[in-house]
């Protein structure tokens, strides 16, 4: 079974169920791109304790991801050290591969995982996929996405495969 | 015998008679002397007083006024303050000059330090600047360096306004650094909270621009 007919498999069986999909990607290069530098900008840049807020046209890059929203907070530890990132306005997610979009994340360096929710379109090539939920982890380049909990019809998981795009 | 005594008594009395109006002639002429010359006299002295009354007021005037426009020149001055909440600072400098308009004294070489006491200082230093102590400020630059102890940030603008009353520390004319977030790159700044706080923006196109280097990343 090829992995687009996989998560199409996937993807109907959520769609009928109503239950919370599950797809995954190609897991491939996942060289801990949580540990590269974090280049910032934003139109105003607030530093507070183990926190530093990005407002306006707020973006953060890693290696080939890309992190915007309208507001951008990212959250250290007691060490001083990131530990994760939350967006909120119009979020987007943009790895080498896949494009995220939602109406908040949040983004876990130490793992690697990003929570999208509300509104969340997920798009790999020309294929794409809509929801509410969407877990993503950037090391492991796995997705999962969910619709809503008490799904009416309108967040049930939807997708638009094209049969061998990329 | 008789006749020559009386004549010599005769002009024994004349002759004192013309002396008696001889005197009386003399103190005539002086009594109209002082009658023409002392009221000229009493009239220079009130006038002398009166001219002197007010020129010593003019030129007490013009003293009080010359000695405010001198200028105030200090070697290596250092200004001690509270702000609002108690916390006190200091502005020193290599050298500063009293504005005798303003009252504004200019700074050479100013360095100021700011939440003393406290456990994180926070301290400025520029090559000039303006303390304005009636409206609680101290304007710095160029080549402002803020060494803030409060976030661990070192940065460099061309000017930073530091407000004595609250502490604060703001600049608008762009500034550059390093800290807790990296490298840092903005049009303006503002530290609040002794450093808790501090805010960067952008103006216009310009974003505030940094880079963070997570701990283990080895960049």
């Amino acid at each position: 079974m090829t992995k687009i007919s996989k998560a199409l498999a996937v993807i109907a069986a959520a769609a009928v169920v109503g239950m919370p999909a599950l797809v995954d990607a190609q897991s491939r290069a996942g060289a801990q791109a949580t540990n590269q530098p974090v280049a910032y900008g934003a139109d105003s840049v607030e530093y507070a304790p183990n926190r530093i807020i990005l407002r306006g046209r707020a973006e953060a890059t890693q290696g080939g991801n890309r992190f915007r929203a309208d507001t951008l907070t990212l959250v250290s530890g007691e060490g001083g050290d990131l530990q994760r990132a939350e967006a909120s306005g119009t979020v987007y997610f943009v790895t080498p591969d896949q494009s995220m979009r939602g109406d908040r994340a949040v983004y876990n360096l130490g793992n690697g995982e990003i929570v999208v929710t509300g509104n969340v379109i997920l798009t790999q090539g020309k294929n794409v996929l809509t929801g509410s939920r969407l877990v993503y982890n950037i090391n492991t380049e796995t997705a999962r996405m969910d619709g809503a909990p008490r799904g009416a019809a309108g967040s049930r998981v939807q997708g638009v495969f094209y049969p061998n795009s990329n | 015998m008789t006749e020559h005594g009386e004549q010599s008594r005769i002009e024994a009395d004349e002759a004192r008679v013309a002396l008696a109006g001889a005197r009386w002639r003399a103190r005539s002429r002086r009594v109209k002397l002082y009658r023409r010359v002392l009221p000229i006299v009493i009239l220079v002295l009130a006038g002398g007083a009166l001219t002197w009354t007010v020129f010593r007021t003019v030129m007490s005037g013009v003293e009080r006024k010359a000695s405010q426009s001198q200028e105030v020149r200090l070697d290596a001055p250092l200004f001690h303050g509270q702000d609002a909440q108690g916390r006190a600072f200091t502005v020193g400098a290599q050298g500063a000059v009293r504005d005798p308009d303003t009252g504004k004294f200019k700074l050479i070489g100013p360095a100021l330090k700011l939440n003393l006491g406290g456990r994180k200082v926070t301290e400025l230093t520029a090559d000039g600047g303006i303390y304005d102590e009636q409206a609680k400020t101290v304007t710095i630059g160029p080549n402002v360096r803020i060494s803030d102890g409060g976030t661990g940030f070192v940065l460099t603008t061309p000017e930073a306004v530091v407000d004595t009353s609250t502490g604060n520390v703001t600049g608008s004319k762009g500034v550059q650094g390093s800290g807790p977030i990296g490298t840092i790159n903005a049009s303006s700044y503002a530290i609040y909270d002794q450093g808790q706080r501090v805010v960067f923006d952008g103006a216009g196109d310009n974003k505030v621009k940094g880079v963070l280097t997570p701990k283990g990343s080895g960049g």
